[in-house]
């Protein structure tokens, strides 16, 4: 259990360190304009890829790109594919996570292949 | 809109037609083909658990023959059973006609997973019909479906099931009948790519078009599933013509870095979801909350342990315990059979091959009915609840770390009661290397066969309390598990080098098991056993019997004949007594003449240094059919007849026995290493025989039965040379 959790929290610890990175730089644009800013920002967190793995549980995450040798195109046709909407409910290896309306449990070698992006809040509950 | 009347239909009502029933795993496509065929067919939770060829009538109308195809989450096949799918699909099959129609069933709760493979089969151009499955479950979420919207959508029928309670069943028997007898809608591909892969799937299709023989599926859609493969061409029978401008089409794509497989699977979910958009009105709030509350739980790294590890003991006590008064009943039955048909018949050769060859096998395979019966009987509940997907999830964090996979877990326990139905449960392992590195560690597991073996030498020839023999036994348990791992790592390290197999499994939403699909799975796999391995080991254990019987000994058999007169002659007061004596002299004389007994002295020396006698070589070989057979051999051999592992005079002879200057034959010593040995001995032709039919070569089973003696001689020998020289247990 605590292995699990200090998993869960070295994934934030991981994603932390790249939101303060990205919020300092949001910060010195500030001085533009708000409204850029948080134009820039979304920009930042599509341009945020992180392996799968990495990505903190319970957010919604878009698959940006996927390269996992001979397994690929399996995982692509399960509905592992790119700009599918998923959402990590364990982390661990295996992980499981939702993938659309299924869930799967997938071990890190395949997982770490996988590269996601956070989905802004807002527009994940639109779609 | 492609949507036309298949045109080439014969008009001949006689003939009879081809249905085959396509979808993904755990869509419930059995429980459907159970209910148009009236056949009682297996059906589970666990993905892939549909792996034979199940072939029914319909009720509905008898020139119709359904095929129930393994399940499938794609036409580019990844395992052997998806490869028979797809082929099947494809008219590629050697054993099966092209599909006259095809039904295409999905699960309505998981719709945009389950389109892809149907539009996969739509885009082969055949006549089909879409079962739209567990209706029940979407609507008690809250969810609509708009079916006539979705038929519309995808060209073809689609009809709302709830397989397991038989709604829509009726329905969809009509469109059956109908889409075979009148001519059904055809469909085709209802998306598009970019212009370069369009271009090349045209180009694609132009090459099929031209040849000789032309496919009995669309051009256009198998064009398009060819790309969408990753290296090879889809089917295992492409022609070399469609093969080279299919690899023509990938260099030229190539050239450009478009990667047609991402693009044309990008390309079909995209139209997917924006038909089950279209199509489906989703609750508010969704998703499985059930299931998400209980998998906190049950997958839980250390709580889903918990909770799985009394699971299994309580299987293990089951399989044990619950077992053993109807394993008894039968033993007593075959028992007073045996003792029925020595009276009625004449004595004689025919007698012996009656009570000793085929009443005692068919007793060896009957009895352990009652234990595979509750084995399976888990298995399917498991499979039937989903929870024994999460059971591979767990177990894949151990497995993975001896180079397994988690599916490897349920075959190595099912090993626990026999190796036979562990070995024919690797079938779900997706990967060759994976799958035979488990079937080649299987036998290690401690089966039941090992029990009154250890049973006996524990009573016979152990001091101490019931504790050390309890502590002894477990050891027992746990060094054959321990050895099972390393040989595991071993092999995937050497002869079947490859990479930690990757993991990804479906895990199914849960649900109460159905009392009929189980009963139903657990009767259908019992049977298998019975069937497939029951009449190997009875056919074996003949030709034992006659391996133990011949040549015989005349003079002997003679010397007790005169014997036996002499007796009934003085007809003393203890005259029984006195002729069985002499009976199971005589049978013991008879097996030292046999074959086996000649062996048993042949191999003397060879056994020697591992503490061993000739007469424990005579059971070794003997016991080659069964572990169990050791018991009865060592029975014959110490001549007190009929023996089992609780039989007194046994257990005191073999506690007397001594070598002929003096010394102890069964040593604690001794005890130990002739178990270790029988821990990792391939002592058991069944095993055999199902590892020849699972691998379709003798080179295994040879190469198994080769490690695993080696294995028990060496170990045997180490613990006897070192225990001695240390002066342990004399």
């Amino acid at each position: 259990m605590e292995i699990e959790s200090q998993l869960v929290r070295t994934g934030m610890g991981i994603l932390g360190k790249r939101m303060r990175r990205r919020w300092g730089w949001g910060r010195h644009r500030t001085q533009r304009s708000s409204n850029t800013v948080e134009k820039s920002c979304r920009a930042e967190i599509s341009a945020n890829r992180l392996p799968l793995p990495h990505a903190p549980a319970g957010i919604d995450l878009c698959v940006t790109s996927l390269d996992a040798n001979g397994h690929t195109q399996r995982l692509r046709e399960l509905g592992l594919f790119e700009g599918q909407r998923v959402r990590v409910l364990s982390a661990g290896n295996p992980m499981i996570c939702q993938v659309g309306d299924c869930r799967f449990g997938l071990c890190s070698r395949l997982a770490d292949c996988i590269l996601v992006e956070r989905l802004p809040q807002v527009s994940a509950q639109s779609a | 809109m492609a949507t036309a009347v298949h045109p080439d239909r014969p008009s001949c009502a006689a003939r009879t037609f081809h249905v085959v029933v396509a979808g993904n795993p755990n869509c419930g496509k059995t429980t459907i083909f159970n209910a148009l065929t009236g056949l009682r067919h297996k059906v589970g939770n666990y993905s892939g658990v549909t792996v034979e060829k199940r072939e029914g009538t319909m009720l509905a109308d008898a020139g119709i023959q359904l095929v129930d195809l393994p399940g499938t989450y794609s036409l580019a096949a990844h395992s052997p059973d998806e490869a028979v799918a797809r082929d099947a699909l494809l008219g590629q099959l050697a054993d099966m006609p092209s599909p006259d129609a095809v039904l295409i069933v999905v699960d309505a709760a998981h719709l945009e997973r389950n389109l892809y493979l149907a539009t996969q089969v739509l885009e082969l151009g055949l006549p089909t019909i879409v079962a739209c499955n567990m209706m029940d479950v979407l609507e008690r979420a809250g969810h609509r479906l708009d079916l006539e919207k979705l038929s519309r959508a995808l060209g073809v029928p689609v009809i709302g099931t709830v397989g397991a309670k038989g709604g829509g069943i009726p329905e969809l028997q009509t469109a059956i009948v109908r889409t075979c007898r009148e001519g059904g809608m055809v469909s085709g591909r209802k998306w598009r790519a970019s212009d370069a892969v369009e271009g090349e799937i045209a180009t694609l299709t132009q090459a099929i078009t031209a040849l000789p023989h032309a496919p009995a599926c669309a051009p256009e859609g198998l064009a398009a599933l060819h790309l969408s493969n990753g290296h090879a061409p889809v089917g295992s029978r492409t022609p070399a013509a469609v093969a080279s401008a299919l690899d023509a089409a990938r260099a030229r794509l190539a050239e450009r870095q478009i990667d047609a497989a991402r693009e044309l699977t990008v390309a079909r979910y995209a139209w997917i979801a924006q038909v089950v958009r279209d199509c489906l009105t989703r609750a508010p709030g969704g998703g499985d909350s059930r299931t998400d509350a209980i998998d906190r739980i049950l997958t839980h790294r250390v709580w889903g342990l918990v909770i799985f590890a009394p699971m299994m003991a309580l299987m293990f006590y089951s399989i044990f315990v619950a077992a053993a008064p109807l394993m008894d009943l039968i033993e007593a039955i075959f028992g007073q059979l045996r003792i029925w048909v020595s009276a009625v018949m004449a004595p004689g050769i025919l007698r012996d091959l009656i009570t000793d060859g085929v009443l005692a096998g068919v007793g060896n395979v009957i009895v352990f009915f009652p234990q595979i019966c509750i084995l399976f009987l888990f298995i399917a509940v498991l499979e039937d609840t989903g929870y024994m997907a999460r059971a591979a999830f767990l177990m894949n964090r151990i497995m993975s770390r001896v180079g397994l996979h988690g599916k490897s877990f349920i075959p190595l326990l099912s090993s626990h009661a026999c190796a036979v139905p562990g070995i024919m449960a690797t079938r779900t392992i997706e990967n060759p290397r994976d799958r035979l590195v488990t079937i080649l560690v299987a036998p290690l597991m401690g089966c039941s066969a090992r029990m009154p073996v250890y049973t006996l030498l524990i009573a016979a020839c152990l001091p101490g309390s019931a504790w050390v023999k309890a502590v002894v036994l477990l050891t027992m348990y746990g060094l054959g598990v321990a050895t099972a791992l390393v040989m595991a790592t071993l092999f995937k390290k050497t002869l079947l080098r490859g990479p930690a197999p990757a993991f990804v499994i479906e895990l199914p939403p849960y649900h109460w098991p159905q009392l009929r699909n189980v009963a139903t799975v657990m009767w259908e796999r019992s049977k298998l056993f019975l069937t497939q391995a029951g009449t190997i080991i009875l056919a074996l254990t003949i030709v034992m019997w006659a391996l133990m019987r011949f040549p015989g000994d005349p003079v002997s058999a003679e010397r007790f004949a005169t014997q036996r007169a002499a007796i009934e002659q003085a007809a003393g007061p203890d005259m029984h007594e006195q002729l069985l004596a002499l009976e199971h002299e005589a049978a013991s004389a008879q097996l030292e003449a046999s074959l086996v007994g000649r062996l048993g002295h042949l191999i003397e020396p060879a056994l020697k240094p591992l503490g061993y006698d000739w007469k424990i070589g005579v059971a070794i070989i003997a016991s080659l059919a069964a572990r169990e057979v050791f018991v009865s051999t060592m029975g014959v051999v110490y001549s007190v007849g009929e023996a089992d592992e609780e039989s007194k005079p046994l257990r005191e002879l073999l506690a007397a026995a001594t070598w002929p200057d003096g010394r102890r034959v069964f040593t604690p010593l001794v005890a130990v290493g002739l178990m270790i040995f029988y821990v990792l001995a391939c002592q058991c032709t069944s095993t055999l025989a199902i590892v020849k039919r699972e691998t379709a070569s003798w080179r295994w089973p040879l190469f198994m039965f080769a490690y695993m003696s080696a294995l028990a001689y060496i170990a045997a020998l180490l613990v006897y040379q070192i225990g001695s020289a240390l002066g342990l247990g004399t």
